[in-house]
């Protein structure tokens, strides 16, 4: 099997969700539409993690091949996602389960920062890409201060808007942008080789699950309206998609361009 | 290229007028002079050619090189034919015929041996020693010179140094005591070894050596055997026994080397070494970014289209804790000099290639570079010197 076909089970799946939103959004049929907000989200991130795990969990932990753990990071991640999204699901009618909402995402995202970060780091040690500390800076600085001036100006335009709700969600919105840059970076950094493929999917991933928690933060606390959950049901797609190409790479053969 | 001995031969004769037993005797150079003539004139006649046409005969562990003047033959023995050494030995002949120019003609003493030796060690000794070759005096060395200058320097300096050293320390400038030390190696009072660089290999050949039962080992000396297999360069050797000085380690190998007890590897294996270190730093660095499995399925992709021309690289492996092995088969043919550094350099920088191309199929070229590049700057720590010697930017892609 090539190495990029691995992904087109999901690509599809994905398209056929998106399709499906679609329609029954046209044809206005609310009912359908909630029940894909709450059964497809922990469905999707279910499979694409239980086939990450399948793919990468054979071998077990692998400390030294960075690129291994942060597969297996990520799929470990969807599968905490997926208990998330349930509990999402399950609690999304009540306004006050905000809070828990948000912080049920973070046992997830802490699993992709650190096989993102991991990976980031042994890429920038080898191919000696400035000084560790300084990308980091650069990586956390970025993001932590857009979602700081977003907070500022939020505060002075709408007062009393600024709850603990909407702060936590700023600082998880920090860490998601955090995470996007660096895998925005690791994408500019092997963009002409195969390698660029996983992580190309992986970055639009992880920027859908962005604008779920960015729209999250604008237009409040509607946990599972549908169209912020088809944002996230697209993120484990393509997070599945971009496991499914990585374990390719490491099943195929080089395609040797020849110059 | 050792040199073992010089002869000039009279053509019209077969007399031999000047030799020069470099190492220790070989031929009688009456007998030599006879034998060289006497094949030189059957090769002639069996050719019916006017110019001679013998140009070197081959014995079990040594070369005669013969080159031919206006009325001279040249003769040297050598562990090997090289151009360089034909050159040298044309000069010879023809700085003799032009200053004993007399001799074609009459037989006359002319004292050839006194002034004709200052030629001789301008030419074949003066150039094997450089500031850092290690001068190593001989046991009762007063027996074989009786040079006044080469004495008082040999009075002087330590039995083991290297001719910079031995410079400063008598004070005197450089150059003369590169002349001295030839001088004294003329008079095989000393010998000289090259010198000994942090990136050279040695071979432990035995962890007793030569010494006598009464003789007891130290524990730094047993350790510095211990490190030398043949495989690791002297720096790495030495950062194991965690010595401080390496200057002065690299003396300890002189003084292990000149008892025989450690031994220089040969060119070949020397390159086996070279290129597996380098091929070991790049599996590593690939490993980081693409994982274990992908560098396993590019290094035998690579080695099953290289193998199609260097069929010995199917002894070079790589198992499944990514450590590169040479096998003992390949390692020991280049040891015992069956496979030459050239076709081990051409080979191993195909392989090299190969995994470069698959690399840059996977990250881009850029990243494939940098790859390179950083193999290069870790592979010059380890070997200063001889880093170069692996053509790298060949190998960019």
């Amino acid at each position: 099997m090539s190495k990029t076909r691995r992904a087109l089970p999901f690509l599809l799946g994905g398209i056929l969700i998106a399709s499906i939103w679609v329609v029954l959004w046209f044809l206005g049929l609310d009912d359908g539409l909630l029940l894909i907000a709450i059964y497809i989200p922990p469905f999707a991130a279910l499979v694409s993690g239980i086939i990450g795990v399948a793919y990468f969990g054979q071998e077990g932990f692998m400390r030294e091949d960075r690129f291994h753990m942060m597969n297996l990071m990520v799929a470990l991640a969807l599968v905490v996602f997926a208990i998330a999204e349930t509990a999402t699901g399950v609690i999304g009618s009540n306004e006050t389960g905000y809070l828990a909402i948000i912080l049920m995402q973070l046992p997830g995202l802490l699993l992709v920062a650190l096989g993102v970060a991991s990976y980031l780091r042994a890429i920038t040690e080898v191919l000696n890409y400035g000084n560790d500390k300084a990308i980091a800076g650069v990586i956390i600085c970025i993001p932590s201060g857009f979602s700081a001036v977003a907070a500022i100006i939020m505060a002075i335009a709408v007062p009393g808007a600024l709850t603990i709700e909407f702060l936590v969600n700023i600082i998880v919105i920090a860490g998601i942008g955090a995470l996007v840059l660096s895998l925005g970076m690791l994408m500019l950094i092997f963009r002409q080789g195969e390698l660029a493929a996983p992580l190309s999917l992986a970055f639009s991933a992880m920027l859908l699950y962005l604008m779920r928690n960015i729209l999250w933060c604008c237009f409040g606390v509607t946990s599972i309206e549908p169209l912020f959950q088809i944002l996230v049901v697209e993120s484990y797609i393509l997070l599945g998609a971009s496991i499914s190409v990585a374990r390719g790479l490491q099943d195929g053969k080089a395609e040797i361009v020849t110059k | 290229m050792e040199i073992n001995s010089l002869y000039v031969i009279k053509r019209d004769t077969g007399l031999c007028m000047y030799h020069k037993d470099f190492q220790e005797e070989v031929f009688d150079p009456q007998l030599l002079s006879s034998f060289v003539i006497a094949m030189t004139t059957f090769f002639d006649e069996v050719t019916r050619s006017s110019k001679p046409q013998a140009r070197a005969f081959e014995g079990a562990d040594y070369t005669l090189i013969v080159e031919f003047g206006e009325w001279t033959v040249g003769a040297v023995s050598a562990d090997k034919e090289s151009q360089r050494l034909r050159e040298k030995l044309k000069r010879i002949i023809s700085r003799f015929e032009n200053q004993f120019s007399l001799l074609r003609w009459v037989d006359l003493d002319l004292a050839i041996y006194a002034r004709f030796e200052r030629h001789v060690i301008e030419e074949f000794i003066r150039d094997r020693i450089h500031p850092d070759s290690h001068i190593i005096v001989k046991p009762h060395w007063e027996f074989y010179t009786k040079n006044p200058d080469v004495v008082s320097f040999l009075r002087l300096v330590p039995q083991i140094c290297t001719v910079k050293d031995a410079a400063s320390f008598l004070e005197i400038p450089l150059e003369i005591a590169l002349n001295l030390t030839a001088e004294a190696l003329w008079e095989k009072a000393i010998t000289v070894k090259a010198a000994i660089r942090e990136d050279d290999i040695y071979e432990a050949t035995a962890l007793t050596g030569s010494r006598k039962s009464t003789e007891v080992v130290s524990p730094e000396v047993t350790r510095v055997l211990s490190q030398l297999d043949g495989e690791t360069p002297l720096t790495i050797a030495a950062e194991r026994v965690k010595t401080a000085d390496l200057k002065r380690f690299l003396g300890d190998i002189a003084v292990l080397a000149e008892k025989h007890e450690v031994e220089l590897v040969s060119p070949a294996q020397a390159v086996v070494v070279l290129f597996s270190s380098a091929l070991q730093e790049l599996m590593d660095r690939c490993a980081t970014i693409l994982g274990r499995r992908v560098v396993h399925q590019m290094f035998f992709d690579s080695r099953e289209t290289q193998a199609q021309i260097y069929p010995w690289l199917a002894f070079v492996d790589f198992d499944e804790s990514l450590d590169v092995e040479v096998k003992s088969s390949l390692m020991s043919a280049a040891g015992k000099r069956r496979i030459t550094p050239e076709i081990l350099n051409d080979g191993f920088r195909n392989f090299l290639h190969s995994i470069m191309r698959n690399t840059r199929s996977y990250v881009g070229a850029k990243p494939a570079n940098v790859i390179l590049d950083r193999t290069r700057e870790e592979m010059g720590k380890q070997f200063p010197r001889r880093y170069l010697d692996i053509e790298w930017e060949l190998l960019n892609v």
